[in-house]
């Protein structure tokens, strides 16, 4: 069956990604932050393990934390990894009402908060591409992909959230010039809108639910061709401007 | 003023309350610095990446302007030409980049959409944004067999700037005035 590796593995669409998958019966390397605390992950790994579906790998790595990104590659080198899933993202600092995202907002930005936000939703992305393009490279769907947000539109982008917004636009940068640098070695790079999504982030009266907006995604990545490497497209399909 | 260093820029702004600024222009901009070996090339390169020539890029690149906008947009909206620009750079493109220096292109897409969301933000006030390419000019970042002299860049950046009008905001153009693609 093919392997997937997620990052941002347990919580929010990160874990659907797992669910999905594994049901489907893939290898699934499930990565996060801390593997320790990630009950609802380690809960699917063990049904994994009883089922005759997929296998669940639970990982630690920090996209922020490029040691235990090489630690991670190194103890994989060699693995055909068919997709790559850059989800793991942060939305910055918020207010203490979440709805109101003053400390994004010009005016009043807080640029302390922005360098880990850059760290995680724009790094974190390259360097995990970085560091498993080999394993990617050596499987037989050979795709890429990220997470993003309309929010990170140039001109889509409505919502005036700076840091978070900019990071995506960044790390849209760096997917499309992927795109470019790996389509000779057959590697399909793309970057997603998950839609307005019910997770952490995307809060409770979001209208998307995980599932939808993963099978949505997971639909578009089991279709993707080469000439799709470097599109933005929302989880139903449809494509996002830059 | 370091647009790195934002007590720096406080400072300034503190100084200039009340000047009335009609085109304020973000120009300070840093790559990773040229090496004579090319080394430089490899840290932008997938592969070879050095994320910790990244940081200094996003400071000033990034991070310094938004907050010297910030800093100074009460001088742009008291002035009667009311009108930010930023140099970016066509290889900060996301549909016409070319270039994989992924530090460098990287922020100044991250510029991009901060221009183009300050547009949508100030133009209520009357204030314009634009992202302008300057070309490939021959500094100490463009290089010696860079094509085109400091002086014909700044002179079509500033006939540009001249004929802006609030239209106009929200747009990327290089020196000579053509549209750039994000
Ligand atoms: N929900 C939406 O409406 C929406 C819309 C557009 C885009 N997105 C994007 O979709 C992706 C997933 O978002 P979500 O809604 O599922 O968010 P979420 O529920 O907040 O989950 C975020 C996930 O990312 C992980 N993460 C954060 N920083 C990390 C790091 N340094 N290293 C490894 N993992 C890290 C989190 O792990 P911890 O538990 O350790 O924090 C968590 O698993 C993000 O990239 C987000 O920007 C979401
Ligand atoms: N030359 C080109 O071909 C080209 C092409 C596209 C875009 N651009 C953009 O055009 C702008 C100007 O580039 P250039 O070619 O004139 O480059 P340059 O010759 O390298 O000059 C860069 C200028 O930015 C200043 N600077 C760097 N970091 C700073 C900081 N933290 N605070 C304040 N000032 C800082 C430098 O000051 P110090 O002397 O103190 O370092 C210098 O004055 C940049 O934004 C660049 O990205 C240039």
């Amino acid at each position: 069956m093919p392997t997937v590796l997620v990052t941002g593995a347990n919580r929010g669409i990160g874990l659907g990604f797992v669910r999905q998958y594994a049901t489907e019966g893939w290898e699934v390397i499930a990565c996060c932050r801390s593997p320790q605390s990630a009950d609802d992950l380690n809960a699917l790994a063990t049904q994994s393990a009883t089922s005759s579906g997929g296998r669940v790998q639970v990982e630690q790595m920090d996209v922020a934390d490029h040691a235990s990104v090489d630690a991670l590659a190194k103890k994989y080198a060699g693995k055909p990894m068919d997709v790559l899933i850059n989800n793991a993202g942060v939305p910055g600092p918020r207010g203490d009402n979440r709805e109101f995202i003053f400390k994004q907002m010009f005016g009043t930005i807080d640029y302390a908060a922005w360098d880990d936000v850059f760290r995680i939703n724009t790094m974190g992305a390259l360097k995990v591409s970085e560091a498993f393009a080999e394993n990617v490279a050596a499987s037989a769907e050979k795709k890429i992909v990220a997470v993003s947000s309309t929010m990170g539109s140039i001109q889509e982008g409505t919502m005036p959230v700076f840091i978070y917004g900019s990071s995506k636009a960044a790390s849209n940068w760096v997917v499309s010039m992927m795109a470019h640098e790996l389509k000779d070695r057959g590697i399909i790079a793309m970057t997603f809108c998950p839609g307005h999504v019910r997770t952490d982030m995307g809060g409770p009266e979001a209208p998307v639910e995980v599932e939808d907006s993963v099978s949505g995604m997971r639909k578009i990545i089991a279709g993707l061709t080469l000439d799709d490497t470097g599109s933005f497209k929302r989880f139903d399909g449809e494509t996002v401007a830059w | 003023m370091d647009v790195a260093d934002h007590a720096s820029i406080d400072a300034l702004a503190q100084k200039y309350v009340g000047t009335a600024m009609d085109v304020l222009i973000n120009n300070a901009g840093v790559s990773v610095p040229r090496s004579a070996n090319g080394e430089h090339r490899l840290k932008q390169t997938f592969g070879t990446l050095d994320y910790t020539a990244w940081d200094n890029i996003f400071q000033v690149n990034v991070k310094g302007l938004l907050k010297v906008s910030e800093a100074f947009v009460e001088n742009v909206s008291a002035s009667s030409d009311k009108t930010i620009v930023a140099l970016s750079s066509t290889m900060g493109s996301i549909q016409e980049g070319a270039l994989p220096v992924f530090l460098y292109g990287s922020s100044k897409a991250a510029g991009n959409w901060i221009i183009s969301m300050l547009a949508k933000e100030l133009k209520e006030r009357g204030i314009i944004t634009v992202s302008l390419c300057p070309g490939h000019v021959k500094t100490a970042m463009g290089g010696p067999i860079a094509p085109i002299e400091v002086d014909d860049s700044v002179a079509g950046m500033r006939k540009t700037i001249a004929g802006l009008t609030l239209d106009d905001t929200g747009s990327f153009k290089r020196f000579n005035g053509e549209t750039v693609a994000w």
